[in-house]
């Protein structure tokens, strides 16, 4: 845009002020229907000042086809209602993209009241437009998500009116009252009790700038929910304080945890009772067993020439010693795996060197043809007795299942992990059948005959037990006849 | 079945105390009857295969099986017996100390043909193998075959 050179001081004050305001100038002679572009116009435009031509058929070539009505009926009403011209349309950039503009005009008629022109400004609202699209946009996201996200929200004003609130929240009332939500404080639908609960962290976070809590609250449709509310306070662009309330619902995790609290005091009593009944076991049971031992021992001895004349006699007496051994035996051990349990002692140094030292000499001493072997043991914190059992447990089932062709050995060895403590113990026994060797672990589980080998099945799960008490694991490699390693872990 | 053919009879029983009270239960009952008597499961499979030094058996009239077995234990016997369609049909009698509804589930699910808890008293033990006998080998219409 440039300034005439022969301009007056007016002209010169209308050059300028059309400049800064940044608004382009037209006008429509209606009589020799030509248009009139301001240089200023063109600048919007992007368009040299040479470069169009005064005419409608311009505008209308670069009017937006979606805006072709619009502006037509805008200018309809201009011209024969007389109504200001005001709309808002796209215009096509020199560039080749379009540019939204709002014009203003009037209508203008001569002295005799003959309708003559219509003029008036041309404003680049491009970025307003844009800067309201992107407000639709963000308005648009946060509806999307305050209607599809699990927690209800609200906000609340001052009056505790619920001034906003998303689906979730509105769909805790009943269907005939979810229209006198918004506007209302809804307090009357909540029982007293809620209301004063609810109405009190309202007040802390308006007070305060936030509050949270754990509620339970019943709701207006009646449902029971147990929340975790987090209300924060806001102002508006006028000043005005709000709270807005987000609400979780924790139902199902509290069922959760109540459920999982039940169950643990229940396995704790059945726990506690169990080891309440091992314990009776053990010397309730004892007591009639010792019993049929020492009168059956008193029968063969009183009865013996007798009874052991019938080749049957004998057999039957010996079943009964034999299997109230059995039974005494069976006993001992259940007591043990049960007080693994129950094993109050705390975890204390151990120097596995001089306990695997003792363990050795036992079983050495037993048998020349035994020979226990370790290498360099370290300190370890754990339970004593259960650590104990549980090399004691598989050293002796080392020697017990040994292979009658040759020596009995037996190696120890010991790996640092990270957070555990790795043990090997190797035999060169009879070895287990890989069919049965997920079976060695459970209690009772034999793998032989009682004339065999004798034993109650319970060693190896007193092994598990204990090993599990340690946060380890134990487990075994073997082949029939090659020997086994037992691989335990236990925690540091 | 013909009552002059001898009911061949499989006990499959570690318990060396239940072996002979078993044994003494079918003399006492005056059974015309064989009693064959394998004490772990691995045996008892092979005896049933006829494999592994048990070629000549001779695949029995009816099955007494224990549970607690060392080694393969009686369940797994009783799966190995109830899927070889040679052995399916030999009617197959839990005979066990337990009484744990697991193990009978169990074991019906396994299409054990009965399911009887060892008495602990002697003269109802012998009542049970009689009427063991009575049901299988006198009541009960087994095929030719089984």
């Amino acid at each position: 845009m440039k300034l005439p050179d022969n301009h007056s001081e007016e002209e010169e004050s209308f050059f300028y002020a059309v400049k800064g305001a940044n608004v382009g100038l037209w006008d429509w002679k209606l009589d020799a229907d030509t248009l009139y572009w301001s240089n200023s116009f063109k600048d919007i435009m992007g368009l040299k000042y040479d470069e169009i031509k005064p005419s409608l058929i311009e505008f209308a070539d670069r009017l937006h086809p979606d805006d072709n009505s619009a502006v037509t009926e805008a200018l309809d009403r201009c011209l024969n209602q007389g109504k200001i011209y005001d709309i808002e349309y796209r215009l096509k950039h020199a560039k080749g993209h379009y540019i939204w503009i709002h014009a203003k005009g009037t209508l203008f008629k001569d002295e005799h009241g003959k309708k003559t022109r219509i003029s008036g400004t041309v404003e680049d609202i491009s970025d307003k437009k844009k800067s309201q699209d992107e407000l639709k946009e963000s308005q648009e996201l946060i509806n999307l998500i305050n209607d599809n996200m699990p927690d209800a929200l609200f906000v609340k004003d001052e009056d505790l009116r619920i001034v906003r609130a998303n689906k979730l929240f509105i769909n805790m009332y009943p269907k005939d009252k979810q229209n006198k939500v918004i506007g209302y404080t809804t307090l009357e639908d909540y029982k007293e009790e809620d209301v004063i609960e609810f109405t009190k962290l309202d007040r802390i976070a308006f007070e305060y700038g936030s509050s949270e809590a754990q509620e339970k609250i019943t709701f207006p449709n009646g449902d029971v929910k147990t929340l975790f509310t987090k209300k924060v306070r806001f102002e508006d662009s006028k000043g005005e304080k709000f709270i807005l309330g987000l609400c979780r619902d924790i139902t199902n995790i509290k069922d959760i945890e109540k459920e999982r609290e039940e169950l643990i005091s229940k396995l704790t009593n059945s726990n506690a009772e169990l080891a309440n009944f091992a314990f009776i076991c053990s010397h309730d049971l004892q007591e009639p067993l010792r019993m049929i031992r020492s009168f059956s021992g008193k029968i063969k001895e009183k009865f013996g020439d007798v009874i052991e004349a019938d080749p049957n006699g004998k057999i039957y007496l010996k079943f009964i010693t034999d299997s109230a051994e059995n039974a005494q035996n069976l006993i001992t051990d259940i007591l043990s795996y049960s007080d693994i349990n129950n094993d109050l002692k705390p975890k204390e140094d151990i120097n596995l060197d001089s306990l695997l030292m003792t363990i050795k000499t036992n079983f050495e001493e037993q048998d020349d043809t035994i020979s226990v072997d370790y290498a360099e043991m370290p300190v370890i914190k754990a339970h004593k007795t259960q650590i104990f059992q549980i090399l004691n447990n598989i050293i002796g089932n080392g020697v017990k299942y040994r292979r009658s062709d040759q020596p009995s050995e037996i190696k120890i060895e010991v790996k640092n992990l990270y957070k555990h403590w790795q043990f090997k113990i190797s035999d060169n026994g009879i070895g287990i059948d890989k069919k049965h060797i997920d079976k060695i672990f459970k209690i009772f589980k034999r793998l032989h005959h009682k004339d065999q080998y004798k034993g109650t099945g319970i060693g190896l799960s007193i092994c598990k037990k204990a090993v599990e008490n340690h946060n380890g694991k134990i487990w075994v490699e073997s082949k029939l006849g090659q020997g086994s390693d037992f691989y335990f872990t236990i925690e540091k | 079945m013909s009552k002059i053919k001898l009911a061949e009879i499989l006990l499959i029983e570690d318990n060396e105390g239940d072996i002979i009270l078993t044994t003494e239960a079918f003399e006492e009952a005056k059974f015309r009857n064989i009693l064959n008597v394998v004490k772990d499961g691995d045996t008892a499979i092979d005896y049933l295969m006829k494999r592994n030094g048990y070629e000549n058996s001779i695949t029995p009239d009816i099955i007494l099986l224990d549970l607690n077995l060392p080694g393969t234990d009686g369940k797994e016997v009783l799966e190995t017996i109830k899927n070889s369609d040679g052995l399916k049909r030999i009617p197959t009698v839990i005979l066990t100390s337990s009484s744990a509804d697991k193990d009978i589930i169990d074991t019906y699910n396994l299409y054990a043909n009965c399911y009887i808890t060892k008495p602990i008293d002697s003269e109802k033990f012998l009542d049970v193998i009689k009427q063991i006998k009575n049901f299988w080998v006198d009541i009960v219409c087994l095929p030719n075959d089984a």
